[in-house]
């Protein structure tokens, strides 16, 4: 065994080398369900419609232009990428890999370039442009680490999505992300779970925690007759519940976590098939499915008139609707809050109670890269973690918060075929989690939890990914309060005093009342604060 | 006074004016007529003086290259820094204000003197090589060479360029001495009324290289200082600024 265990390779050994795969192309019919007014064209218009497609990014998008000409090539990010690390294709170097872009643009657009031609390397747009486009604008997960690293703060995931959205006007995009896309347009989330499933899968959940816990969590939603099998959104609640719709499938436990806490809580909330689906792929590569999918979730939450949209462990789905709803489709009649946000509002305000002791393993925390760089989500997840668990480590600081390594597979590009580059991808992250031996690495974003757990494998590292709110779950102290519960409907008839404002009342049921009515804590938490004299 | 030179002291300017003014109107105003539809912040803002210390520091100091790429850092900096410095010092040729101001808080004429060929000549040095130090960087670095193209090494020898012939007329040249002759020269230009410069072969050389340079700003990566207040580094940090609370 042992000799084995030595000959075997050490996958962090392994030096890096160029990746050469590359997305599959998307069939024609899911181009048609894009909101994004696409054109398939032949191969030989394709250079001429790109260059003309090209033309209206750069009269809409600043960034881009300011981006194209303000880069002095000094290669201070060049470092920073982690497809570069894994790979050393000099292509992956950020400031190279949007050099693909900014030589088209020079040739086309731009005085210098039209002077100076290969000067300046100026390059004409074909069919041979549009390839390397193709590989290595799918080479970027878009997760903007080269952007702090950047002295001037150009962003190669801006153009990223900007070439993307060009390629797909003309017809050329990932098969992956266009059937996903068409899945949320046409089914209501990525994964395609039609309302049925989605439904029984939330069942599921709350049996799930009844066995484990004992604890009967209410269906986040109503149903006309008991027997029905498909329920709908509460009209009226006051949040709703969006998760990732990787959480009803694959993540279970996260999706767990989050309806303890919500019980915890006692809130009065809601999902629905309709926003069943946090993630947007819109970001990763056009705007206008971006502002469409979005909409989605205002109209839906419109609808219901609730008061509050919390967002479950997603990153980029956080980014982009904490960016840009209220400015593309506002204006909101409801607050947003992720999750996170809530939860810790939730533990401060004593409403979660938490048993640390319950998380003996070594945590620690990957930040996904959207949280870090693109939507000011970090403290959080750590006074979370730190409530938590008992052995909760940093990894190297360089490698976390703002510096977070991406998964590898973000930004769209988690796809079968493209395995060989996500796992050179996921080099850096995989080493900063080997550094600090975690046995549970805490992974808050669905795509990140699919990659990573890949990742731990392919790199030999004993470690368990799963989410913040997984561990949430199973910290959460509701057992000891059903028990109490218990002894209190016996005693119900006894005078109970409210211990947060030192009423007294003649029965538990009355002290609930008040409780729901003067705290907000629901009935069946009312055991929080109801005393038996 | 020759054709050559006649050319570069007398027509040339006025090139280099409308085209260096023009061109960066151009350009900014290019950037400021295109939408910016989505916040493209990286890093938000904790405070007001936070957010204002940042921008200020990275301006003046370049931490972002500290922390992140230190080699870059020791040429960078010192370049912008004596580039700042020389800028100044020049700033002498076309306007008495800053004579005025070191006058008023105590310099003497000979202490101006002093101070500009000390600190210009240090500057002069620091300047030069750190332009060696990116050159060979550029060359020589694996990561920065592949990405380079023929132009990104021509900004830097042009550069070079200008700044032998700068240190050259500061250590052993005459017009430098005498500055008066200098600004009655430049005050010439401005009146439209053209006379010959101080006459010297390496400020004619001179000249021409920076004139070339001021024209090529607008429209090469030489703008990056302006682009700068565009990205998302620092332009967006200043709208977040009016956000936060």
């Amino acid at each position: 065994m042992k000799n084995e265990d030595e000959n075997e390779i050490n996958p962090f050994k392994v030096s890096p080398s160029p990746s050469t795969s590359t997305p599959f192309s998307s069939p024609p019919e899911f181009f048609k369900e894009l909101i994004l007014k696409t054109e398939i064209v032949s191969d030989a218009e394709k250079p001429h419609k790109a260059l003309e497609a090209m033309e209206d990014i750069l009269n809409e998008r600043q960034s881009i232009r300011v981006y194209m000409d303000t880069c002095t090539k000094c290669g201070a990010c060049a470092e920073s990428c982690h497809y570069y690390l894994g790979t050393n294709d000099p292509y992956n170097m950020p400031a190279h890999r949007v050099d693909l872009f900014r030589k088209v643009y020079k040739k086309h657009f731009s005085i210098e370039g039209k002077l100076l031609g290969p000067l300046v390397g100026a390059e004409k747009m074909d069919s041979s442009v549009l390839e390397e486009w193709y590989k290595y604008f799918y080479s970027c997960s878009e997760c903007r680490r080269c952007s702090v690293f950047c002295p001037f703060g150009i962003d190669t995931a801006e153009v990223t999505m900007a070439a993307r959205e060009i390629m797909l006007r003309v017809g050329i995009g990932t098969k992956y992300a266009n059937e996903i896309i068409s899945k949320v347009h046409k089914i209501g989330n990525n994964l395609g779970i039609p309302e049925l499933a989605f439904w029984s899968n939330i069942e599921f959940c709350i049996e799930e925690i009844k066995d484990i816990m004992g604890v009967s969590v209410n269906l986040p939603g109503t149903k006309k007759n008991p027997t029905d099998e498909i329920a709908q959104a509460k009209i009226g609640a006051e949040i709703l519940y969006v998760p990732p719709s990787a959480d009803l499938f694959v993540n279970i436990d996260t999706q767990i976590g989050a309806m303890l806490i919500f019980h915890a809580a006692g809130a009065d909330y809601t999902m629905s098939h309709s926003a069943s689906e946090a993630s947007n792929f819109g970001l990763f590569q056009d705007y206008a499915d971006l502002k469409a999918i979005n909409k989605r979730i205002v109209d839906e939450a419109h609808r219901l008139g609730v008061k509050k949209v919390i967002f479950g462990e997603c990153g980029h789905a956080w980014r982009a609707f904490k960016n840009i709803t209220e400015k593309w489709n506002g204006p909101l009649n409801f607050e947003i809050e992720h999750i996170f946000q809530y939860t810790e509002r939730l533990i401060r305000l004593g409403k979660i109670n938490l048993d640390k002791t319950q998380i003996t393993q070594l945590v620690t925390l990957h930040d996904p890269c959207n949280y870090a760089r693109g939507s000011d989500l970090l403290d959080p997840q750590r006074y979370i973690l730190n409530q938590t668990a008992t052995n909760f480590i940093e990894m190297d600081p360089k490698k976390t918060r703002e510096n977070t390594f991406c998964c590898g597979g973000g930004g769209g590009m988690l796809m079968d075929e493209l395995m060989d580059l996500r796992m050179k991808g996921a080099k850096p992250r995989a080493e900063a989690v080997r550094d600090v031996n975690a046995e549970y690495l805490a992974a808050p974003c669905a795509i990140c939890k699919a990659q990573l757990r890949l990742a731990m494998d392919h790199y030999k590292l004993n470690t368990e990914v799963g989410g913040v709110l997984d561990l949430v779950g199973k910290a959460i102290k509701i057992n000891k309060m059903d028990v109490s519960k218990d002894i209190s409907s016996k005693e119900s008839n006894k005078k109970t005093k409210c211990s947060l404002c030192d009423k007294e009342f003649q029965s538990y049921d009355e002290c609930a009342n008040h409780t729901e009515k003067s705290h907000e804590i629901s009935k069946n938490q009312a055991d929080m604060c109801c005393e038996p004299q | 006074m020759s054709i050559i030179s006649f050319f570069i002291t007398n027509l040339l300017p006025y090139f280099t004016i409308v085209i260096f003014i023009g061109g960066l109107i151009y350009r900014i105003q290019g950037w400021i007529n295109t939408p910016l539809p989505m916040p493209l912040s990286v890093t938000y803002p904790k405070s007001r003086i936070d957010q204002i210390s940042k921008i200020v520091k990275e301006i003046l100091l370049f931490p972002s290259l500290i922390k992140n790429d230190r080699n870059l850092w020791i040429g960078a900096w010192p370049f912008h820094a004596a580039l700042a410095i020389i800028i100044l010092g020049h700033s002498r040729l076309f306007t008495t204000i800053p004579d005025k101001i070191l006058f008023t808080i105590g310099f003497t004429p000979t202490g101006i003197k002093a101070l500009s060929t000390i600190l210009g000549g240090i500057a002069g040095i620091v300047i030069m090589f750190s332009l060696m130090y990116l050159l060979a960087r550029r060359f020589t670095e694996m990561t920065v060479r592949n990405m380079s193209n023929p132009m990104d090494y021509l900004i830097l020898i042009w550069l070079l360029g200008i700044v032998i012939a700068g240190n050259y007329m500061h250590f052993y040249n005459a017009p430098y001495t005498d500055i008066a002759e200098m600004r009655t020269y430049l005050k010439s230009i401005f009146i439209l009324e053209p006379i010959a410069p101080p006459e010297s072969i390496v400020l004619l050389i001179h000249m021409f290289l920076v004139q070339i340079l001021l024209i090529s700003l607008p429209f090469t990566k030489l703008i990056h200082p302006i682009g700068i207040f565009f990205t998302q580094g620092i332009k967006n940090s200043l709208v977040l600024l009016r956000n936060v609370k």
